[in-house]
């Protein structure tokens, strides 16, 4: 297989885009498209602070990646979930990643911050590992920003998980989350914009990114997320791009194309009228949901079973 | 991801002489296990029922393209890209 623009070997072939490329024409073309997002959505500008959620997988440290050489001016956030060997790994190639290219990493642990480890909050809260897990991610990245002076939010996701988080939503008719499927989401009672620099890009680009810039990622898929329903929706949705690629592209900026006409925009919400109590976190009641959380995790009469096992060996690692 | 056992094409037909198998190196799992040989990157992944759109495909530290031919004896990585679990972060 040539590559389409300069006829060198091709490294990765992109059936949607009826196009494949070598690797140095394969990073124009991939640090085109993020551009061209941040561009179109007005993501940020190079005067703002971004904070940069950074878990040690292949999509987030390429971002990271990407937005240095783009010379935007980013703070890495890494938020220990407590996952055994999982978080270990990485925690360790989100470290060595910082180091070697002399970017700032900011480190939290759940465990300390909500209580317990995500089994944990999984357990006493009755809720899926994963939804677990973004309740307190969406409490602590909003604080780190602002604790770190940032505007502004990225994460890594990529098309693949849009594409099938908006199947997932359409399935269900969630219209709660459908209306704020938008990879640019502005500040907004309380939370600071955020941000989806990688949604015109592929899981499988980003992984050739990565590999193709040596960048040593986590490979293992996250224990917690075996059975996640998104894995799920991102089958169904490689079926259908397999019989007819371009299917998935089409389908999630087909939506974003209509979205305004099926949700129009709203004025910029007022902020929450309560500062937590605890916390004082902008909130809807006296009591933020991530303190509530907190409480129910750290309250005698709910201790998750497996609490007092783990404590002593996160301890150990850390 | 299943697909008809159509045989080899005439493409993917094994020359005389070549290896019964090739190692194998499963990224995720980190196991190693030996398959038997194909010529073709495309052969081989339809043959582990693999999409060729959720794997990278490395050898001799190259990423190979699904038409690309493998070299025999040397290991090749399949490294899975897909990951995710909850839709909130």
């Amino acid at each position: 297989m040539k590559c389409r623009v300069c006829r060198a070997r091709a490294v990765i072939d992109l059936p949607r885009h009826n196009a494949a490329f070598c690797p140095p024409c394969f990073d124009s073309y991939l640090m085109d498209q993020v551009w061209k997002a941040i561009d179109e959505f007005q993501m940020f500008t190079k005067t703002e602070r971004i904070l940069l959620a950074v878990s040690g997988g292949k999509d987030s440290l390429a971002l990271w990646d990407i937005l240095d050489r783009l010379g935007y001016q980013t703070i890495g956030y890494h938020l220990d979930l407590g996952i055994g060997e999982y978080s270990v790994d990485s925690l360790e190639k989100t470290r060595q990643f910082a180091q070697k290219k002399n970017l700032t990493l900011h480190i939290e642990e759940i465990t300390r911050e909500a209580g317990g480890s995500v089994a944990d909050i999984s357990e006493v809260t009755n809720r899926p590992p994963c939804s677990a897990c973004g309740v307190s991610k969406r409490h602590l990245f909003n604080r780190a920003a602002k604790t770190h002076g940032c505007q502004v939010v990225a994460t890594g996701h990529n098309l693949d998980d849009e594409a099938s988080r908006l199947l997932g939503n359409i399935l269900h008719w969630q219209d709660g989350y459908l209306e704020k499927q938008n990879p640019a989401l502005p500040d907004d009672g309380g939370l600071v914009r955020k941000v989806k620099p990688l949604n015109r890009l592929t899981e499988k680009e980003m992984a050739a990114y990565s590999f193709l810039n040596g960048i040593d990622y986590v490979v293992h898929e996250c224990p917690m997320s075996v059975n996640a329903k998104q894995l799920f929706y991102k089958k169904i949705m490689n079926l259908l791009e397999k019989e007819s690629p371009g299917t998935k592209q089409a389908f999630y900026f087909g939506f974003l194309d209509r979205r305004n006409r099926f949700y129009p925009e709203k004025e910029p919400g007022e902020a929450p009228p309560f500062n937590c109590q605890l916390c004082e976190a902008p909130s809807y009641s006296e009591i933020c949901s991530f303190c509530r959380l907190r409480i129910k995790v750290t309250s005698p009469q709910e201790k998750p079973s497996r609490t007092k096992k783990k404590s002593s060996s996160s301890s150990s690692r850390v | 991801m299943s697909q008809p056992d159509i045989g080899p094409t005439e493409d993917e037909k094994l020359p005389s002489g070549s290896p019964e198998t090739i190692p194998v190196y499963n990224a995720q799992t980190g196991i190693r296990f030996q398959h038997p040989y194909r010529r073709k990157v495309s052969a081989l992944l339809r043959d582990m029922e693999i999409d060729p759109e959720t794997v990278l495909v490395i050898q001799c530290n190259t990423l190979l393209t699904p038409d690309e031919s493998l070299t025999p004896q040397e290991e090749v990585e399949i490294r899975p890209v897909i990951s995710g679990g909850g839709f909130a972060s």
